[in-house]
């Protein structure tokens, strides 16, 4: 009891939010440009209703939309200072001072995979946020991420329900990914529901637990202690094996990548029935590692692919992985160089790159 | 009510407490009220169903022994296990049954079977898988004359619905406990504190170790398959295999202590399974109780053999190599039910038919029995790996899935460490590749920390302050993890 005093007190500021980004790096939930809301980081009702909003009024105000979706890249800052912004707010500043006609607007998930950019896409096409324009970050890493998390096969079951026909494998992937995740849901059900879930002893936990939390101010912070530990763990962990072992070059498992761009390939193809204009673009990426985070070789014939692959679909395609320079960016939780979170001038960087390439695209 | 959770604390306390300041005449029907409001605290309708299935066989129990006809006595046996199997049918079984008469239909292009549907929607009472098995033993001890009829239905409802074992085991003999019960029970502080220190550990495995697995076993089994290499599949295997024995021998723990508490002995439910080197090993050490329920009532009595009164020795006695070959069907036929005791699933089949394979062929190979003898270390690696590749359609949500994972790990091409690891996937969370190693080595050092404890060969000096600072750190855990959330996997059947 006397442990867990210590600790609490210990964790009690810590944000479980904000683990997993790297060291002093923040994640910006509600970005405003004008006071209105231009990103998204999950499908909460009240977000989405915030950002429809912000749409709706840009459409009344004839400015096109510029759908803009990413990786934790997009709405993390690393060292945050109160004038730092996203990149999407740095975009929408450039735009209105060029007097273009176009509101960004964004949507990033940690770790996101194409298929659950898909989901994302289809879910805000089914809320009335289809686009004028979409811009994807291609982050390579991400190709490795499987499957569809719980939360974008809810968003894709709604988006679905909105998609005329499936179109391409990507989409059908992603009807096979709701349909195991309903019956996985199904199967554990019994197990991952709240087993105390409409039963009297569900009250009678409750009022244990306001008791405890009322006697013991430090049992309210078992939570913020748990994840504390957690992460301490984890970091631990990480950090020994690098130690060990160095830092391991990260490699894509081709199935994986393969699967993954098939999803790549629905979303242009559901955009382009849509008659939405996309842009892709190669993620910012730290420059100057003594030991790059991938396989060079691989990551640089991908890309290469890629851009075929959008020639082929005239779909516009950039390459803007150099344009933070390496002193803006982070450290990871473990110390190491972090190759995918900047600084509010990365972000400045990137908003002005991508308004730059919109400016010539259009 | 769930054991991991602060209302289970408070129950326990305040109930031990009660218990053991009511005069002993009071106690039977204190303990059944405190069974009752224990199994209400998830719904208390179903408390009467539990109250009907005793008092059928309080009644099965008393007529078979007072008649004086072979024929009286068997039909008061069999309107005990129609009875007691009937709800378990009705109860568990009739979805599953529902489904596959609608698959055979469509094959056989009986259209109209589609569309059946019930008209009403069944609940699973929760543990009548294990009190349904307590009541039938009663009634099969009755009529074999092993013991003699209860003559007090409050004792009857105390030894079925006893809170400690009511929702899911272990399954003990009214042999076993009856005499406990009625036995007059005086205070051992020395028992309490030993109660309690089971419920300590049996909290710590389950809502420290099985419930910090389950999430990662999660994520390996909800991925498509054929994304997995063959090092992925064992990792699954083994985190599952870690996960459901600290599941449920935790849950057994908390029962067995709580038992302690209020001064009855309940045997082991788990022994070290994983350090088993053979199936026979395996199985007597495995959730005893139900193994050696369906040896005594189901698989001896298939093979003519004599069977046995206690809830003690598991299955090993199915693994003898001198077994005769005709007992292959009885020990199939006997796996196959006991897979679909666990759920109402084909995959649980599979699970079943699994074992009885592996039992088979332990009996029958001889390399496979000189290993045991000869080599014990390899032995028990292959056994460890035949039981953790035993989860597979255990935890798979389909046939397809346990067959596609069946697939890789026989197939050595996949065997290679996922890229999704050596990058350590935010999602996929490379730890578990280090849990996956770590718990096989936690346990056997365990092992053998508590072999040299029991052998006396640590010092007091050193043993004491040991173990209190290892029961500090788990009540710590405890505090840190507890939620009443996750429910113990053998709930649902």
């Amino acid at each position: 009891v006397l442990a867990f005093q210590l600790l609490a007190q210990r964790f009690a500021d810590f944000d479980p939010q904000q683990t997993g980004l790297g060291e002093n790096t923040t994640s910006v939930e509600d970005a405003r440009f004008d006071g209105r809301r231009v990103n998204l980081i999950s499908a909460d009702p009240g977000s989405v209703r915030e950002l429809t909003e912000t749409v709706r009024s840009q459409r009344a105000a004839q400015q096109r939309i510029a759908l803009w979706l990413g990786a934790s890249q997009l709405h993390a800052i690393n060292d945050i200072q109160p004038s730092d912004r996203l990149a999407v707010v740095h975009a929408n500043e450039r735009g209105t001072r060029r007097n273009a006609p176009l509101a960004y607007v964004q949507f990033s998930a940690a770790n996101a995979n194409f298929h659950e950019l898909l989901a994302v896409y289809l879910f805000l096409r089914s809320r009335g946020l289809s686009p004028d324009w979409l811009i994807a970050a291609v982050t390579y890493d991400d190709l490795r991420e499987p499957g569809v998390r719980a939360e974008f096969a809810e968003m894709a079951r709604a988006g679905l329900q909105a998609l005329e026909r499936p179109r391409g494998t990507g989409v059908h992937n992603l009807i096979r990914e709701i349909e195991t995740a309903a019956q996985t849901a199904a199967t554990k059900d019994p197990v991952a529901r709240s087993a105390v879930a409409d039963t009297p002893q569900e009250a009678l936990e409750r009022a244990l637990n306001r008791t405890l939390e009322g006697v013991w101010p430090a049992y309210r912070e078992r939570g913020a202690v748990r994840a504390g530990l957690e992460v301490l763990w984890a970091n631990a962990v990480v950090a020994a094996a690098f130690k060990v072992r160095g830092r391991p070059v990260v490699h894509v498992p081709e199935e994986l990548a393969s699967w993954n761009l098939e999803a790549l390939d629905s979303l242009l193809e559901v955009a382009r029935e849509d008659g939405v204009r996309v842009l892709l673009y190669r993620a910012p990426h730290r420059p100057g590692e003594a030991r790059f985070y991938h396989d060079r070789a691989e990551y640089d014939r991908f890309f290469v692919r890629l851009g075929e692959r959008c020639d082929e679909r005239s779909v516009s395609f950039a390459d803007l992985e150099t344009i933070v320079p390496a002193e803006h960016w982070g450290v990871t939780n473990t110390g190491q160089p972090d190759v995918f979170h900047f600084s509010g001038v990365g972000h400045q960087a990137l908003g002005s790159a991508v308004d730059s390439l919109m400016e010539k695209a259009d | 009510m769930l054991f991991n959770s602060w209302g289970y604390v408070l129950f326990l306390l305040v109930g031990v407490a009660l218990h053991w300041a009511l005069p002993q005449r009071w106690r039977i029907g204190f303990l059944c009220f405190a069974s009752m409001l224990f199994y209400a605290m998830w719904r208390w309708e179903f408390c009467l169903l539990v109250i009907f299935s005793a008092a059928v066989d309080f009644f099965c129990g008393k007529h078979i022994a007072r008649a004086t006809h072979k024929r009286r006595r068997r039909a008061f046996l069999l309107l005990s296990l129609v009875t007691n199997l009937g709800l378990l049918g009705f109860f568990k079984y009739t979805y599953f049954a529902l489904d596959n008469l609608k698959k055979v239909g469509a094959l056989a292009g009986l259209t109209g079977l589609a569309d059946v549907d019930l008209g009403f929607s069944i609940i699973l009472p929760l543990g009548i898988s294990f009190y349904t098995f307590q009541t039938i033993s009663y009634s099969i001890d009755v009529y074999r004359g092993v013991i003699r009829p209860i003559d007090r239905f409050p004792l009857f409802l105390a030894y079925v619905m006893f809170w400690p074992q009511l929702v899911a085991g272990p399954i003990l003999r009214a042999g076993e406990v009856v005499e406990q019960l009625e036995r007059p029970r005086t205070l051992d502080w020395r028992r309490l504190s030993g109660g309690l220190s089971l419920v300590v550990l049996g909290l710590f495995k389950k809502v420290v170790l099985a419930d910090n697995i389950a999430p990662m076993v999660e994520l390996w089994y909800e991925m498509d398959p054929n994304l997995l290499t063959g090092i992925d599949v064992w990792v699954a295997n083994f985190l599952f295999g870690f996960q459901i024995y600290c599941d449920f021998s935790g849950y057994s723990d908390i029962a067995i202590g709580s038992a302690a508490m209020v001064g009855l002995t309940f045997p082991d439910n788990f022994n070290w399974p994983y350090m088993s080197r053979s199936p026979r090993e395996f199985w007597r050490r495995w959730h005893i109780s139900l193994s050696s329920w369906i040896r005594d009532y189901l698989y001896l009595p298939l093979t003519g053999r004599e069977f046995q009164t206690r809830s003690t020795g598991g299955m090993g006695v199915a693994s003898q190599p001198d077994q005769q070959q005709s007992h292959a069907k009885a020990l199939l036929l006997t796996w196959l039910i006991m897979g679909l005791w666990h759920g109402a699933a084909w995959t649980f089949a599979l699970w079943g038919l699994y074992h009885g394979l592996v039992v088979l062929l332990y009996r029958v190979l001889k390399p496979l029995q000189k290993l045991v003898e000869r080599a014990p270390p390899l032995a028990w690696l292959l056994m460890l790996h035949v039981a953790m590749a035993g989860w597979i359609p255990f935890r798979a949500a389909s046939l397809r899935q346990a067959l596609a994972m069946f697939a890789k790990i026989l197939n050595p091409t996949t065997y290679r460490i996922s890229g999704m690891v050596t990058g350590m996937s935010l999602r996929l969370a490379g730890y578990s590749y280090l849990w996956a190693a770590l718990l096989p080595l936690g346990m056997v050092a365990a092992y053998f920390a508590r072999k040299r404890t029991a052998e006396g060969r640590v010092p007091p000096a050193v043993l004491h302050p040991a173990k209190i600072v290892v029961t500090a750190l788990m009540v710590c855990l405890i505090l840190i993890s507890m939620q009443a959330r996750k429910q113990f996997i053998y709930f649902q059947f």
